[in-house]
């Protein structure tokens, strides 16, 4: 649907200070996505069809990221007090791995929808050039290597390459949504971004918390003066930290000035993390702020609910990581996985008057809390929207940005916790004042 | 505030009971803070020693008085709450004490239903006493997602509330959770004047003949996230009302349709089999509808109990009259008739407290 405006492309592969400032020139501020020339060079020469999307999946069985995204597209979900159908058609799959309760092949008989061998297959519909208008990529879920620090080699980078030949070799590019963070290795993300830019097509990528529903419904005002960011979470390294971050980036990057970048990550475990606790006042105290929004932390035996100590929160998780963020500007983000105590994303952001905006980012997980996690309606919705308007509902640099922070945190501990410098995380953006997440 | 006098007859691990005493002994999270409890002693009266209540009894703050005397003398306030699990019933024999034993200043909250308040004198004493009285449960209360509210004064034209679980406790939450919705519409609660029961497929009957709103059931239904039958089995996120499953996975279903004196249709339906969550919509004469989950958080910490104990603590501490003890005698005399309509297998009736109202400027519910 986008007719291809080529760029030059950047070479290096790496986000640099080059980058920002093109990006600046381009949209007069940091909107540093391509997103205004998106919607600038964005054509739909049928708009009375509904656009037609290929997704690009590792793996379809019961509550995987891709049976969420399939179905909601296939069956419709809940969406502002009606059942919604899409006005998006899946019209074709590409699915990398049958696991034994499979259910691709279940959704491409009931709904006709075919799955074809290959991504270049998949986008191009069998055919010579793409023929698609969008393409979603949820490379989540499956069995995949893990390297040397742990990090599991999801195929992201791999289908969005794959992608981009397609792209290239029909002149022509589509929006894109790429489910959580890009690649596992810093220059692919750089890349990937960097590809979204050089053959103009919109780009969004990242997790379901930062548009979710949020108890209470808050968000931080647009241009205000936040000093720190803290996010409480659980879940694996290399796989919900980067939710965690998503959950905290989100709030943060509407502070005044917008995001500036990541001056350095610094990732701990265990009683190091409360030592470095101790040295900060106002981490504490977010911290407690945020537990106070958690609807599940455990309490001692025979109690269903206490509030929580600073000592029963180091005793309850024993496992802590902790990843202590300083941002360009002088932010600070704070992520803690508390494994063992919360079972919930909570976040608490200080204003520079010390005033405190707190919430939960709500995510039930199946099968305890619900049948069909419909925290992926918003982000199905946000999907939606990009690929009807060319134009990401949000920078891809969030997610540029929270891949980076996640990257580098587990390289952090990889390397026995050292504090890394980060230059490469300069990746200044600003987002637009519109509140994205689900509230009604 | 110094004692608080706190009364059940059980005392289950996870009742309404041993929730609101765990918060007025550590405290409960309130607007995005840890607060302190504000009772220097709790009295817990009337529930049998077993090992939920064994394991709280060396707390500081914590007595639990061998007579009803022991535990309401020189209290500030008390609360009534149910102690056992899926339960909302209280005793009568206490809150008749309770309210005896009051003075003019002392304050009392109801979690839960009485088992006999129409029909035992209690509702005389309620209206006549001195001490002031509040009760309710949790989900009227609770988060709402999204967060919504009928507008204060909206003249509202039709309800719908879809609830799990059994008669009556279902009902119990369900109409409390609906005086809660409506009582602060245009001229507040005007009173009940007819009720209509249905069992089973004439509950789908009754939708087919315009009886109440499909487009608000439907429209509640949309907010769940817990649909039942193929949802449970792959997760699909099908459409469950319109293609026409909502009775095939119905188990038991029950309906009352309340019509209001000004107007308003209420109905209450059970959704066990087809959704495993809360929900209701709701539509004013202008057209204007809304929708939303009663959202119900995870067990163990239930803190629809901190919400709960939120409002609690306001009409103990601070006097914040948010419920009218008129509400508490509509709820009470509502379920009373639902279980007689039950009992004689009745399918209409014309309550005899039809003109039983109260007026409601603003809502109860807070974001």
């Amino acid at each position: 649907m986008n007719e291809l405006i080529f760029s030059k492309s950047d070479p290096q592969g790496v986000w640099t200070r080059r980058h920002f400032l093109k990006s600046l020139s381009m949209s007069g501020i940091a909107t540093a996505c391509g997103q205004l020339s998106a919607a600038l060079h964005f054509r739909n020469p049928d708009a009375d069809r509904p656009p037609t999307v290929a997704l690009l999946a590792t793996e379809v069985r019961r509550h995987s990221h891709a049976q969420h995204f399939i179905d909601r597209l296939l069956e419709g979900y809940g969406w502002h007090g009606q059942h919604y159908f899409p006005k998006i058609k899946l019209v074709s799959m590409y699915v990398d791995q049958f696991p034994e309760k499979d259910l691709a092949r279940d959704r491409e008989r009931r709904h006709g929808v075919p799955i074809y061998p290959t991504i270049s297959e998949a986008l191009t519909r069998g055919g010579k050039a793409l023929d698609v208008d969008g393409v979603i990529i949820i490379a989540e879920h499956g069995d995949y290597p893990r390297n040397a620090k742990g990090q599991k080699r999801y195929p992201r980078y791999d289908f969005f390459k794959e992608m981009v030949k397609v792209f290239e070799s029909s002149g022509r590019s589509v929006p894109v949504f790429n489910d959580k963070h890009l690649s596992t290795d810093w220059n692919e993300c750089v890349e990937m971004v960097d590809d979204a830019k050089r053959l103009n097509f919109a780009f969004l990528a990242g997790s379901s918390l930062p548009v979710t529903w949020r108890i209470p419904a808050v968000d931080i005002p647009w241009n205000a003066n936040l000093r720190e960011s803290v996010s409480v979470c659980y879940g694996g390294v290399d796989s919900y930290d980067i939710h965690g971050l998503e959950t905290a980036q989100c709030m943060s990057e509407r502070r005044a000035g917008g995001e500036s970048g990541v001056k350095s990550v610094h990732a701990v475990r265990g009683n190091e993390v409360w030592s470095m606790l101790e040295k900060r006042d106002s981490t504490r105290e977010l911290l407690m702020a945020a537990l106070a929004r958690s609807h599940q932390c455990k309490a001692p035996d025979q109690w269903s609910f206490m509030p929580p100590t600073l000592d029963w929160v180091q005793q309850a998780s024993p496992g802590v990581v902790a990843y202590f963020i300083e941002h360009n500007d002088g932010f600070l983000t704070t992520l803690f996985m508390l494994n063992g105590l919360v079972l919930d994303f909570t976040y608490a952001g200080m204003h520079d008057s010390g005033k405190i905006t707190s919430c939960q980012m709500h995510l039930p997980m199946p099968p305890r809390q619900t049948t069909t996690a419909d925290f992926f309606n918003p982000l199905s919705h946000r999907i939606e929207e990009s690929i009807k308007s060319g134009h990401a509902v949000y920078p891809p640099e969030r997610t540029l940005l929270t891949s980076g922070m996640t990257l580098f945190g587990v390289e952090s501990l990889y390397r026995g916790s050292a504090k890394l410098l980060t230059p490469e995380l300069t990746v200044p953006y600003q987002v637009e004042p519109l509140s994205t997440y689900w509230r009604g | 505030m110094k004692k608080l006098a706190f009364f059940s007859t059980q005392f289950e691990g996870g009742s309404p009971a041993q929730h609101l005493v765990d918060r007025c002994l550590m405290g409960w999270p309130s607007e995005g803070r840890f607060i302190e409890s504000p009772f220097e002693e709790i009295a817990v009266y009337g529930a049998p020693m077993n090992q939920t209540l064994k394991h709280r009894q060396d707390h500081p703050n914590l007595t639990i008085a061998d007579t009803f005397d022991e535990a309401i003398a020189d209290a500030d306030a008390w609360i009534l709450a149910a102690g056992a699990n899926d339960d909302w019933t209280c005793s009568s024999q206490q809150l008749e004490a309770a309210i005896k034993q009051s003075s003019e200043s002392t304050r009392g909250f109801v979690v839960g239903l009485p088992e006999n308040l129409a029909t035992d004198g209690l509702e005389q004493m309620i209206l006549e006493q001195k001490t002031r009285i509040q009760a309710g449960t949790p989900l009227g209360l609770t988060w709402r997602l999204p967060e919504v509210d009928t507008p204060s004064g909206a003249e509202l034209e039709e309800t719908v509330i879809l609830i799990r679980g059994a008669f009556p406790s279902a009902e119990k939450e369900a109409v409390d959770a609906l005086l809660t919705l409506t009582s602060h519409r245009k001229g507040g609660e005007s009173g009940i004047s007819n009720i209509e029961r249905y069992r089973g497929n004439d509950v789908w009957k009754a939708a087919r003949e315009g009886h109440f709103s499909w487009d608000l059931f439907s429209a509640a239904a949309s907010r769940t996230n817990s649909k039942q039958g193929e949802a449970t089995i792959d997760g699909r996120t099908q459409d469950i009302v319109g293609l026409g499953m909502v009775p095939k996975l119905a188990k038991d279903t029950r309906a009352w349709i309340f019509k209001h004196n000004d107007g308003l249709k209420s109905t209450i339906i059970t959704v066990d089999g087809i959704l495993n969550d809360d929900n209701f919509a709701a539509r004013t004469k202008a057209g204007d509808t809304l929708s939303a989950q009663f959202y119900r958080p995870p067990k163990p910490n239930d803190h629809q109990f901190s919400r709960m104990m939120d409002r609690i603590s306001s009409f103990l501490i601070d006097g914040e009259n948010a419920f009218s003890e008129k509400r508490t005698l509509l709820w009470g005399n509502v379920i009373q008739a639902l279980q007689e309509m039950e009992l004689k297998d009745l399918a209409t009736m014309q309550p005899a407290f039809a003109n039983m109202a109260y007026d409601a400027s603003k809502s109860c519910w807070k974001p």
